[in-house]
């Protein structure tokens, strides 16, 4: 099933647009690269090379991308920060998929009753702006480790695709194959199994792609104000925390990072909208960070 | 029209409900409270009184219910941090942060909107593949990092706004009331661009996807062959139509700007709700975090539900009923 | 003959898909006389909307009208217009009536307001006045209460009314020509006769061509005074309703007259034409109907028939005409033979 859905996947990549291919070049370089931080900077990321002469150096050969006022190297902690960046992001939005599509496949075959309450509930939590949840929850608990930041960040953005998901599988649900199905005596959990999943995993998978580009700005302006990931898991956005205690005059702390962030979160983009063009032509661009989809209007009326 | 609005409102209360027991078992799930402290000369006994004058010693249920009666009175507590009541200290910030959202909601909108018709109008050439690519690009960077490059580059390479704040601390009480005004509209000035920038963005990509959306109708067909020109077709008849889903946007634009104005209010210093609450989340100020949570909730029900009515008005299908 | 008012010469509309060049429509050449009604038949795929389409210029990329086709109408080449004159044309002297009146009209306009902007635009009539024409025009087509009728929203109104309110809308500028295209399809079959009925009497009054596009032999009887008959981007053949009714030529027609009910004449069940209307990214060599027809022979599948005379303003793209003994000897067409499913 799973297999089944990537073998599709990997057969649209063929017919994937020209900037989608050159995205996914661009995000699977750019995360080799920063896993391979270890092995390619040069210098460890925490590393203070010389608190007196090269605190807060611009740029130079020595150091492309200048020092911090630990004299720490920024193209080090950029290599390091995006490896973070990008790792958080890409679980956050695997907890996402997993529990938005289990919800959504669970209220859309458990009977009206359930559903009824299982979408009110939705309603509730997609009326609280995420930043503002996330910044209540991680005010309390802060400092939390990265695994704890990955599980909030996820816990926090499955919403929309159980929205999505349910949607999905209640048209599938009047489809003949699934009737038959239930037909023949297939019990809920064998149809939620074989007939739903399969079918919603393609829209869900693209939905998680666009998904990864608004965790990674999310959890960079969490450490930004200085409670999501934090030393020695510093990311992208922790380096903007550091960069503007000391701001004035050291441009490079915030423009290297972000530079980083920005290309990885337009290759994300430009990835999730070809797919989307490929997979499901009809629907409209996704929802930017804490932003509702569009269709919720519709559980109204 | 009528019972549909009465139902939304209905469905509003229940979200707002739900939103404040969420707020509040969220937060009293985690260990700890506002007086926990390793100031050696506040001894367990001073902690104990605190508690029990804050009621923080009563069972967790009875701190509940205690609570939604008293967000139902419209009375949030007492902040620890700001020695003011939650109330008056919201109520300030939340005129500031509106301010600010309303003003780069509505530039947003109209600059967005305008973007988008343009890159739906010449889809294919050149100036619109341009726009189309900038927008992209804009709407993929986090808010916060726009308003630190335009911090740098507006407030200290080319001096020409001032780096933070809302108004000019020393000079303001002695302006003239032009000159107040004009003190206010420069400080507002970076934070409503860096909001502004990355919303339009959006708002231009999905105005120009819901357009392109309506060319292919059988309606835009039939007014090309009434004789009407592309511009008739797209601005009149496509626009009208595409125009409808912009309302529920910009329902849904208020948490995206909500959540952006805690970052952008941070970097310039605005003295916003999202400035409080990032200050209040330090100084473990749980009534005041609780109550930012729950007005951003019920201002988000209430964009949603603003934007359905307006919908509801908009929308002759709907309307007539 | 007076100069016919609209004459169409070696019409080509294709489309550049991915799958290959469609070529939907295929060098076609008719003329419509004035006030005359001609009935443009074929199944769906047949290139016979895009005919109609081609008209009046509204293919959309990636579609295409050759350049090298002629359309002349009132004395000008319609090929020739910039887009500017093109719209004074639309709307005005030649308009169109779409067949799904659901779909066709805007859903946030009122009708009165999408009636009007048709004065609007060609008149550049004030609101008032424009308005009134409206008024007028939902009269002419037969809506009661026009004054109440012109505030309301297509959502409003029954599907009957609807296509009035396109026709009433395709009406106002008292076209020469007016295109239909199946303007009854989407309709119960009382409202279709009533439609139908609407049409000729408003033709008789104004004295407006129409062409007619239909896949109903039964409206083309009922309406029509000439037909031409579509197959595979190209016509097949031509003639007057009448004597197409008693004796048609090409086996497509045949096949299309077999599937029509006909009062009074006992038939088991209504025959089918075997397979299906061939891609037009494809279309097969020879005469593009051979391996659905009953007659076909050697000849049919290499040499492409040009249109035969066959009768007083009656012509075939049929090689019968050369060689009708062949008649006699129906066989299975060869997509049966081959087990494609009809």
């Amino acid at each position: 099933m799973f297999a089944d859905a990537l073998a599709r996947l990997a057969a649209g990549y063929r017919r994937l647009a020209t900037p989608a291919k050159v995205a996914l070049a661009v995000l699977l370089a750019m995360y080799l690269v920063a896993l391979l931080a270890p092995v390619i900077a040069p210098y460890a990321p925490s590393q203070q090379l010389d608190i007196v002469a090269l605190k807060s150096q611009a740029p130079t050969a020595a150091h492309p991308f200048g020092t911090d006022r630990f004299s720490r190297d920024v193209l080090t902690r950029v290599l390091y920060g995006t490896r973070v960046s990008l790792t958080i992001a890409m679980f956050a939005v695997l907890i996402s998929a997993v529990v938005g599509t289990l919800y959504g496949l669970v209220a859309a075959t458990m009977g009206s009753v359930v559903d009824a309450l299982m979408m009110r509930l939705l309603d509730a939590v997609l009326s609280i702006p995420r930043v503002l949840l996330l910044l209540a929850v991680l005010a309390i608990w802060s400092p939390v480790p990265v695994s704890t930041l990955i599980l909030l960040l996820g816990l926090t953005g499955w919403f929309e695709t159980s929205r999505m998901v349910r949607a999905e599988a209640l048209t599938l649900r009047e489809r003949d194959f699934v009737i038959a199905a239930r037909s023949l005596g297939a019990g809920r959990g064998r149809v939620m199994a074989r007939h739903l999943l399969p079918n919603v995993l393609v829209p869900v998978i693209v939905a998680a792609t666009l998904g990864i580009g608004n965790v990674i700005v999310l959890e960079a302006g969490l450490s930004f104000i200085g409670i999501g990931a934090r030393e020695p898991a510093a990311s992208l956005g922790t380096m903007f925390h550091d960069g503007t205690e000391a701001f004035v005059g050291t441009w490079w702390l915030a423009l290297f990072p972000g530079i980083a962030l920005v290309v990885a979160v337009v290759a994300v983009n430009v990835l999730g909208d070809g797919l989307r063009a490929l997979l499901d032509p009809r629907q409209l661009p996704a929802a930017p960070l804490g932003m509702r989809s569009a269709t919720s209007r519709a559980t109204v009326t | 029209m009528r019972r549909f609005v009465a139902v939304r409102i209905a469905h509003a209360v229940v979200v707002v409900f739900i939103v404040t027991t969420i707020a509040f078992f969220l937060i009293h799930s985690v260990p700890g409270d506002p007086f926990q402290t390793d100031n050696p000369r506040i001894t367990q006994e001073i902690r104990d009184r605190l508690r029990a004058e804050f009621g923080y010693d009563r069972p967790v249920i009875e701190q509940y219910v205690r609570y939604v009666g008293n967000v139902a009175r419209g009375e949030l507590g007492f902040s620890h941090s700001l020695q003011i009541p939650v109330l008056t200290a919201l109520g300030g910030a939340l005129k500031r942060t509106l301010a600010l959202m309303a003003s780069a909601l509505t530039l947003s909108f109209a600059l967005g909107i305008w973007l988008g018709v343009f890159e739906a109008r010449h889809a294919g050439r050149r100036s619109a593949r341009v726009a189309n690519r900038m927008s992209l690009l804009l709407y993929s960077m986090p808010d916060f990092w726009v308003a630190l490059m335009l911090l740098l580059a507006f407030a200290y390479w080319i001096p020409l706004f001032p780096a933070g704040g809302m108004i000019d601390v020393v000079m303001h009480d002695y302006l003239s009331p032009m000159g107040k005004l004009w003190d206010y509209a420069r400080h507002m000035a970076l934070p409503l661009l860096a909001l502004t920038l990355v919303l339009t963005a959006y708002i231009a990509r999905y105005q120009r996807a819901v357009l392109l959306d309506q060319m292919p109708s059988d309606y835009v067909r039939t007014a090309r062959a009434k004789g009407a020109d592309e511009s008739r077709v797209v601005r009149r008849h496509a626009l009208r139509n595409a125009l409808l889903p912009m309302i529920t946007l910009a329902g849904l634009a208020f948490p995206m700007l909500l959540g952006g104005a805690v970052f952008v209010e941070k970097v310039f210093a605005w003295p916003g709700m999202g400035l409080m609450i990032t200050t209040a989340i330090f100084a473990r100020d749980y009534p005041l975090v609780i109550a930012g949570v729950i007005v951003g909730g019920v201002m988000v029900t209430l964009g949603s539900l603003l934007a359905d009515i307006a919908y509801g008005l908009a929308d002759p299908r709907i309307r007539v009923r | 003959m007076a100069e016919p008012l609209l004459s169409i010469e070696n019409l080509r509309t294709s489309f550049h898909t991915d799958a290959g060049v469609a070529r939907a429509v295929d060098g076609v050449s008719f003329s419509i006389g004035a006030g005359e009604t001609v009935g443009l038949v074929g199944e769906s795929g047949c290139g016979k909307s895009v005919t109609a389409l081609s008209i009046l210029r509204l293919i959309m990329p990636p579609g295409r009208i050759d350049p090298d086709s002629r359309m002349l109408f009132e004395g000008r080449d319609l090929m020739k217009l910039s887009d500017g004159e093109m719209r004074k044309i639309r709307g005005n002297r030649i308009a169109m009536i779409f067949q799904e009146p659901m779909t066709a009209l805007n859903p946030v306009f009122t009708v009165g307001d999408q009636i009007a902007e048709v004065a609007r635009i060609h008149e550049k009539a004030t609101r008032r006045t424009a308005w009134k024409r409206a008024v007028e025009m939902l009269d002419l087509v037969g809506i009661p209460a026009p004054e109440e009728r012109a505030g309301e929203y297509p959502h409003q109104l029954s599907g009957g009314m609807r296509q009035r309110i396109v026709i009433a809308m395709a009406l106002v500028m008292r076209p020469a020509l007016v295109v239909a295209d199946e303007p009854t399809t989407a309709l119960d079959v009382t409202i279709q006769a009533q439609i139908l009925e609407l049409l000729g009497d408003l033709q008789q009054r104004f004295g407006t061509s129409i062409l007619l596009i239909t896949h109903d032999m039964g409206v083309v009887a009922e309406a029509a005074s000439r037909v031409i008959v579509m197959y595979g981007g190209e016509i097949v053949e031509e003639s007057p309703v009448d004597r197409i009714f008693a004796s048609p030529h090409h086996p497509y027609t045949e096949g299309l007259l077999g599937a029509m009910p006909r009062v009074g004449q006992e038939r088991e069940r209504l025959q089918t034409i075997p397979g299906t209307v061939p891609a037009p990214t494809a279309w097969p060599s020879g005469c593009r109907f051979h391996d659905r027809c009953g007659y076909s022979w050697e000849r049919t599948a290499h040499e492409h028939p040009p249109l035969y005379d066959v009768g007083p303003g009656h012509r075939s793209r049929c090689h019968l005409a050369q060689e009708p003994e062949r008649r006699q000897h129906p066989h299975e067409p060869v997509v049966v033979q081959r087990g494609v499913p009809a």
